[in-house]
């Protein structure tokens, strides 16, 4: 600085130094005052970012708007904080949170709730509104309705008339910060909601899981074969019913269409087959009862009930078959059938047996009735003595009939008793017995094999005895006749062969013998029940009986009989 | 005096052997024939004159082979014109040891048939047949 300056030149220095300082202190205030709006900013933002912190760990709407609220209070240091949201599709659901009002509370809400509907802009910032009641000098407005949701938030913050001169103007920065508020609080309520969903959906998904998982457990454990096909009938699962039922395997099947392994050629009737695939083509419940085949080739029977299964559109995903194994009611539905077509035979046989057995039983009495009446008529006289004779031929013939009702009787009523007997010395004994009624008929026995065997002793008896008696009676008068027995027993079987030289059967005779009172001849009185008892009786111990014979060669009859266990076997 | 002809067809001998005795004692002239069987009392009626057929048939219902019904059957279907003459000329009797409702209905159908009788024949049922014959006076 030049030392020779005037005292008017320094002073106007001065002055030009002394404005200078006051322009630097005034910029120095100014930048003061930018660094306090900008720490004021900032406290701002890291609040907002507390308000973050806070509004993650919320998860119910009251809650939120309660914190909103708060915090408009709080970071935008105005006198109230309002916030609510709206829900466009259920209307019930309507919140709302109001700080800081004091006794306006009531007065202040009604009107904030006429601003929230009213307000089309999407964010606003105002000098205070006219209404009387609405005391509010400054507000901030901010309205968030994200796209593709029903869900609407409105936020506001105002000071009132009364305390607005002690608070500051609403300026850019704090309104700035205000939108970004409304943001994160539109995108908090979003999250709720959407978590609300979630879980929502998560508790349908638990309860179907639930759901499906009981009807697996029934699917799995019922008796019923059960089979899941997909909408073109291929399995693609079954439970162990139905892999026990037909003796797949999972891995066998899968895939498969049913019809095409558990079907056989011509075992169901079109009938059956064409309604059940004509419900499945119009995906309709169907129920049938089928014949199918198991794996071994074994035919079951089974009722099948399909269902279809359609998604939520109605389109058609599974159909879920159930096959109820009805073997057993089949069975024993023919059972009962066949049982009943033997009781009607029974029935019959009894009527015809009931007239036949009167009618025999009574023809020889009323022969001896007329014999009586004959003497009676005539005196004792010596003619007397030939119709004493036939009167007792007549009881013979009676006390025969008798016997063989007897026979019959014995075989239908009693049980069979198999045990071990001499079959040679019984053969023996019957043909030296009936031998001596003709002496003129030369009866062999010619024997190989076992002696001992395990048979009905009581029913063979008879039925030898029958059969012997038959071949004696038929022989042909005036010598040469002859009864031949032949005998083979295993340990296993017997086989008896009788044969004879007598008068034989005519050939279309010989297939109705062995019908009950059937009498294949006029020569010889005879019941007709011999041969169908000998008949009956040879089915009762497991054997069978047959007869060949030419008219006026000969008989034979071949008898071969099982050899038994020591039992008894009930016959009911 | 006309001598009245009978036909006895029954397989039991000695039903044979009563009724033999019972016809004859009823009317001593009487011609009898007996057969055994329906095949030989229809072999025994078509070798017969249309003049010579019996005037009494007596048929047993229940016989081995073919029945009193199979005869009456026969007759029917094989041998018309020996019907028609059996209606016209002869008095024909079904036998039977006991009377079933079913076959008393079955009999009706038979024109040829003129009555149902149980056996056996006694002389009392002879006597009350007679009445339906009064040129048989034998009896009366």
């Amino acid at each position: 600085m030049p030392h020779n300056l005037s005292h008017e030149e320094l002073l106007q220095e001065y002055l030009k130094l002394q404005s200078r300082v006051t322009r630097f202190s005034a910029k120095e205030q100014e930048l003061i005052n930018v660094r306090d709006l900008l720490d004021q900013e900032l406290v701002g933002y890291k609040r907002m970012n507390e308000f973050h912190t806070a509004a993650i760990e919320v998860h119910e709407v009251p809650q939120l708007l309660e914190l909103i609220a708060e915090t408009l209070v709080d970071l935008f240091e105005m006198e109230i904080g309002f916030a609510c949201f709206r829900h466009w599709v259920e209307q019930d659901r309507y919140h709302c949170h109001l700080e800081g009002a004091g006794k306006f509370k009531g007065e202040m809400q009604e009107a904030l709730h006429r601003l929230c509907a009213d307000q089309e802009g999407v964010y606003d910032w105002k000098d205070g509104l006219t209404d009387e009641g609405m005391p509010l000098a400054r507000y901030m407005l901010g309205k968030k309705h994200r796209s593709g949701s029903a869900v609407e938030m409105v936020v506001v913050a105002g000071v009132s008339q009364e305390k607005a001169r002690t608070y500051g103007l609403i300026d850019r920065r704090k309104y700035t910060l205000f939108q970004l508020f409304v943001e994160s609080c539109s995108a908090h309520l979003e999250r709720i909601f959407a978590r609300e969903r979630i879980q929502a959906q998560l508790e349908t998904i638990r309860k179907s899981e639930l759901e499906l998982r009981r009807l697996s457990l029934i699917a799995t454990n019922i008796n019923s074969g059960v089979i899941i096909t997909d909408a073109k009938a291929r399995i693609v699962w079954v439970n162990d019913a139905f892999k026990k039922t037909t003796g797949y395997l999972e891995e066998e099947v899968i895939g498969k269409k049913p019809k095409d392994f558990l079907q056989a050629e011509g075992l169901n009737g079109d009938e059956t087959l064409h309604r059940l695939s004509r419900a499945l083509q119009q995906h309709e419940n169907v129920s049938v009862d089928l014949k199918n085949v198991r794996k071994n080739g074994e035919v079951f029977y089974l009722r099948l009930t399909i269902s279809p299964v359609r998604d939520q559109e109605n389109q058609l995903v599974n159909f879920i078959a159930i096959q109820q194994d009805i073997t057993d009611e089949k069975v024993s539905e023919s059972k009962m059938l066949k049982q009943n077509e033997e009781l009607i035979k029974i029935n019959q046989e009894l009527d015809q047996f009931v007239y036949s057995i009167s009618h025999d039983l009574r023809a020889p009495l009323l022969s001896i009735q007329g014999l009586l009446g004959l003497i009676n008529t005539q005196g004792l006289r010596d003619e007397n003595r030939e119709y004493l004779g036939l009167i007792g031929e007549s009881t013979k013939r009676l006390d025969q009939t008798i016997l063989e009702i007897l026979n019959y009787s014995r075989n239908a009523r009693l049980d069979v008793q198999f045990e071990s007997f001499n079959l040679k010395t019984t053969m023996a004994n019957i043909l030296s017995d009936l031998g001596s009624m003709r002496l003129d008929v030369k009866t062999t026995l010619d024997w190989s094999g076992e002696e001992e065997v395990v048979q009905d002793e009581i029913r063979v008896g008879v039925l030898l005895k029958n059969i012997i008696a038959n071949a004696i009676k038929y022989s042909k008068p005036g010598g040469g006749a002859w009864v031949e027995v032949r005998a083979i027993a295993t340990p296993q079987a017997m086989q008896i062969i009788i044969t004879d030289n007598g008068e034989g059967i005519d050939t279309h005779h010989l297939r109705q013998v062995f019908d009950m009172f059937y009498r294949a001849t006029t020569s010889s009185p005879g019941t007709g029940l011999g041969l169908y008892v000998s008949k009956e009786i040879t089915e009762k111990i497991g054997g069978t009986i047959s007869i060949e014979s030419t008219l006026n060669i000969g008989t034979e009859v071949t008898i071969i009989l099982p050899q038994h266990e020591h039992e008894q076997i009930s016959i009911d | 005096m006309n001598m009245s002809r009978y036909l006895l067809i029954d397989d039991d001998d000695i039903i044979q052997f009563i009724h033999n005795k019972v016809v004859s004692s009823a009317d001593p002239g009487a011609q009898i024939h007996a057969v055994f069987s329906v095949e030989k009392a229809l072999e025994h009626l078509t070798s017969l004159d249309w003049g010579a057929l019996p005037d009494y048939i007596f048929i047993d219902i229940s016989m081995p082979i073919q029945s009193g019904f199979d005869f009456l059957d026969a007759l029917k279907s094989d041998h018309p014109a020996l019907n028609a003459a059996l209606l016209e000329h002869s008095k024909v009797f079904l036998l039977t040891s006991s009377v079933n409702p079913r076959d008393q209905k079955k009999a009706m159908e038979y024109p040829v048939i003129d009555q149902m009788l149980s056996k056996p024949l006694t002389p009392e049922k002879m006597k009350e047949l007679s009445c339906f014959s009064p040129e048989t006076s034998a009896l009366s």
